[in-house]
This record gives C-alpha cells, sequence and structure tokens, in this order.
C-alpha cells in the first residue's frame, strides 16, 4: 500500500489488490482470501529482497485460514463426514500458508508455522533470528496473516470481544525477509525477547533495550495497544506495528523502536527492538 | 447425452472453481489433465467426489479415475452407465 487510508468502526477489513494482477486465476481458484493476500506479500517482500527462495518459509498466524475452516466444519455440519472436500481440508490448517508458499517459491528447507495466539509472530521472528544467528539458515521469510470473517466477527462481537477504538477487529498480512547481509537495507531487526509479564511498557521497553547501548530516549515504543486512524498505526497484531517500526526508524526518524506485542496482562509478552543500522 | 455432458461440464467448474471459463469453453475431446484444463491430483478427488454426491458413483479403485476423467465424454458415458440416481 503507497499511501495510508483512515478507517474507522470495529470491523476494519483489509483493502486487497486484485489479485489477478499477481496470481494466475488457475493457481488462485483454490485459495481462499487469506492464502491469497499472503501469497501477494510474501512475493512482495521477496521480490523487494531480491532473493528469489529464502532458507526458511517461518509464518505466524493464529487462527490461519479461518474462511475454509468456516467452510469445512459448515460441510462437515451440513453433509456429515462421508463426502468433504479434499481442498477445504487442506486449506483449513494452519500451516497451508507455509506450504504453499514454500512450493511457489521452491523452498525445501526448514518450513514451520507458528500459532501462539497474538505471540505467533513474535515466536516465528524469534525462531528465524535464532536459526540465522547459529548459521543453521542464511534468509527467511516471515510472515505474519490473519483474517477476521463475517462470521468469525460474529461470534467474538456476541462474546465482546471487540470494541471500535481499544480492540477493532482487524486483518493482517506481513511478510517480510530476514537475512544474514543485511546489504543496504536501513534498519534491522536487532532482537525479539519473550519478557515476563509487565503492565508499564516503559519497563518492557528498558528490559528489550538492555545491553544495546540505547536508552529509553533513543527509542520509539509502538505497543499493540496504540490505536489512531490510520493504517499501520491502529492494528493489534505485532507485525503491523514492526511494518509501522521500520519504517519510521528507516527514514532516521529515530535510532530505534521497541515493538511490545500481546496482550496486556497475559503471562507474556513479545518485545521487538528494530534498529537503524550502524 | 448432451445435456449430461453440459452438466456434468457445470459441474465441474463450480467443483473445482474454474473461475472465467463457461461450459462452452470446455472441449468434449479435450483431456481433463496435462493439456485442455490442466487439472491436477487434487482435482482429480474433487472429481471423484463430484461422482458420488450428485450420481451417487463411488470410484472403488482409483486408478479407475484415469480411464473415467479422460475427457468429459468419458465422464459422461461413465455417468450414464453407473449412476445410481
Amino acid at each position: 500500500m503507497d499511501s495510508p487510508v483512515a478507517l474507522s468502526g470495529e470491523y476494519l477489513r483489509s483493502a486487497d489488490p486484485v489479485f489477478s494482477d499477481f496470481i494466475p486465476p488457475m493457481q488462485a481458484r483454490r485459495m481462499g482470501l487469506l492464502l491469497k493476500r499472503a501469497v501477494v506479500t510474501s512475493m512482495d517482500a521477496l521480490s523487494k529482497s531480491g532473493i528469489s527462495s529464502p532458507d526458511a518459509v517461518i509464518t505466524g498466524t493464529a487462527l490461519g485460514c479461518m474462511e475454509n475452516t468456516e467452510r469445512f466444519l459448515g460441510k462437515i455440519c451440513r453433509e456429515g463426514e462421508e463426502m468433504l472436500s479434499p481442498t477445504d481440508f487442506m486449506q483449513s490448517t494452519h500451516n497451508t500458508i507455509s506450504s504453499l508458499i514454500a512450493i511457489r517459491t521452491g523452498n525445501k528447507g526448514y518450513n514451520c508455522t507458528y500459532s501462539h495466539g497474538e505471540s505467533s509472530f513474535g515466536s516465528a521472528l524469534m525462531d528465524a533470528m535464532v536459526q540465522i544467528r547459529l548459521g543453521k539458515i542464511s534468509s527467511a521469510l516471515v510472515g505474519c496473516h490473519d483474517e477476521t470473517t463475517p462470521e468469525t466477527f460474529t461470534v467474538l462481537s456476541r462474546a465482546g470481544y471487540f470494541s471500535p477504538m481499544q480492540n477493532p477487529a482487524t486483518e493482517i498480512s506481513v511478510s517480510m525477509v530476514l537475512y544474514e547481509d543485511c546489504g543496504s537495507a536501513l534498519c534491522e531487526l536487532s532482537s525479539v525477547k519473550v519478557i515476563a509479564s509487565s503492565e508499564d511498557d516503559d519497563a518492557i521497553a528498558l528490559e528489550a533495550l538492555s545491553g544495546t547501548g540505547y536508552s529509553l530516549s533513543d527509542a520509539m515504543v509502538i505497543t499493540d495497544r496504540v490505536s489512531g486512524p490510520v493504517f499501520g498505526r491502529n492494528l493489534s497484531l505485532p507485525a503491523a506495528e514492526i511494518y509501522s517500526a521500520a519504517h519510521y526508524v528507516g527514514e532516521g526518524r529515530t535510532p530505534c523502536a521497541v515493538v511490545i506485542g500481546g496482550s496486556c496482562g497475559d503471562e507474556r509478552t513479545v518485545a521487538v527492538l528494530v534498529r537503524i543500522k550502524p | 447425452m448432451e445435456d449430461l455432458k453440459t452438466e456434468i461440464k457445470e459441474k465441474v467448474i463450480e467443483a473445482l472453481k474454474l473461475a472465467d471459463i463457461t461450459p462452452s469453453d470446455i472441449d468434449d475431446e479435450a483431456p481433463l489433465f496435462g493439456e485442455g484444463l490442466g487439472l491436477d491430483s487434487i482435482d482429480a478427488l474433487e472429481l471423484m467426489l463430484l461422482l458420488e454426491k450428485n450420481y451417487g458413483i463411488r470410484l472403488a479403485n482409483p486408478a479407475e479415475g484415469k480411464k473415467v476423467f479422460v475427457n468429459v465424454n468419458t465422464m459422461a458415458q461413465y455417468v450414464a452407465d453407473n449412476r445410481t440416481r
């Protein structure tokens, strides 16, 4: 997306591109909305990084392809378990996203999906970083993909899960490429930490900054509780915040950014440090 | 038989989500797999399901599908010979 889009309300659906511009219809016919988004963002990230086939494909998704899951479960309810479509079953699993991207990129290496609620993307990032630092891989495509279908929205709304300002229903599809040699990249992902629960964002940020030489005044602290009217700043999932942080840090507005993910009050919080390259 | 062929084409298009393809685009003699429509192994499973759901035909031996799913003509003939509904 080239320019921000103002959004309001409690059900914020993604603004999708024309998928046929990116995926041939015969290849897209079995893909649900989330898979199409994942493919487009992944191919875009890979194209911009110049890496056509990364060593690893790692995905974080809390709910996976809900559209297909709902369709599959609906058919079980309506038609029983005898004659179910293999396509709906395949697409309803969490690891469909990573698998499909691996097939499209010819990746036969490490392939992993994290479905750890709101920590899914943080876990995926951490996995990529650890493996790169251990020298097991030199590049990884890391993505965060989740959708909120109308049915999911209806059900969770009845449970009082969403609210327009504090917790709107959002969707996310963000992909990024991590690699050993950052080349001319302006900023880099410096660390991903799982930190014991605290409701004090500054305390979490300080812990994430420890040992980096930065103080709190050098950093922009972005939490998943930030809300605002502009795309990229009001989504509740960490991936969007990291994307936003990288954008701001890359523009030289601040030396680094700490992105704090996970729900306030959770047992664990994920803190991600993005900083300008030395 | 012509009506059955058209019906099968419509059901194939729907089951396999062949967007932008109409029954008239599918040649009765054109191969369904490989060249022609270019279907794959997952499509073969969907076609087996299509026969069972719509015509009550259960292919006990998946290898049989190779002969049945050659093209629309072979599918229509098999359905006409074996349908239970």
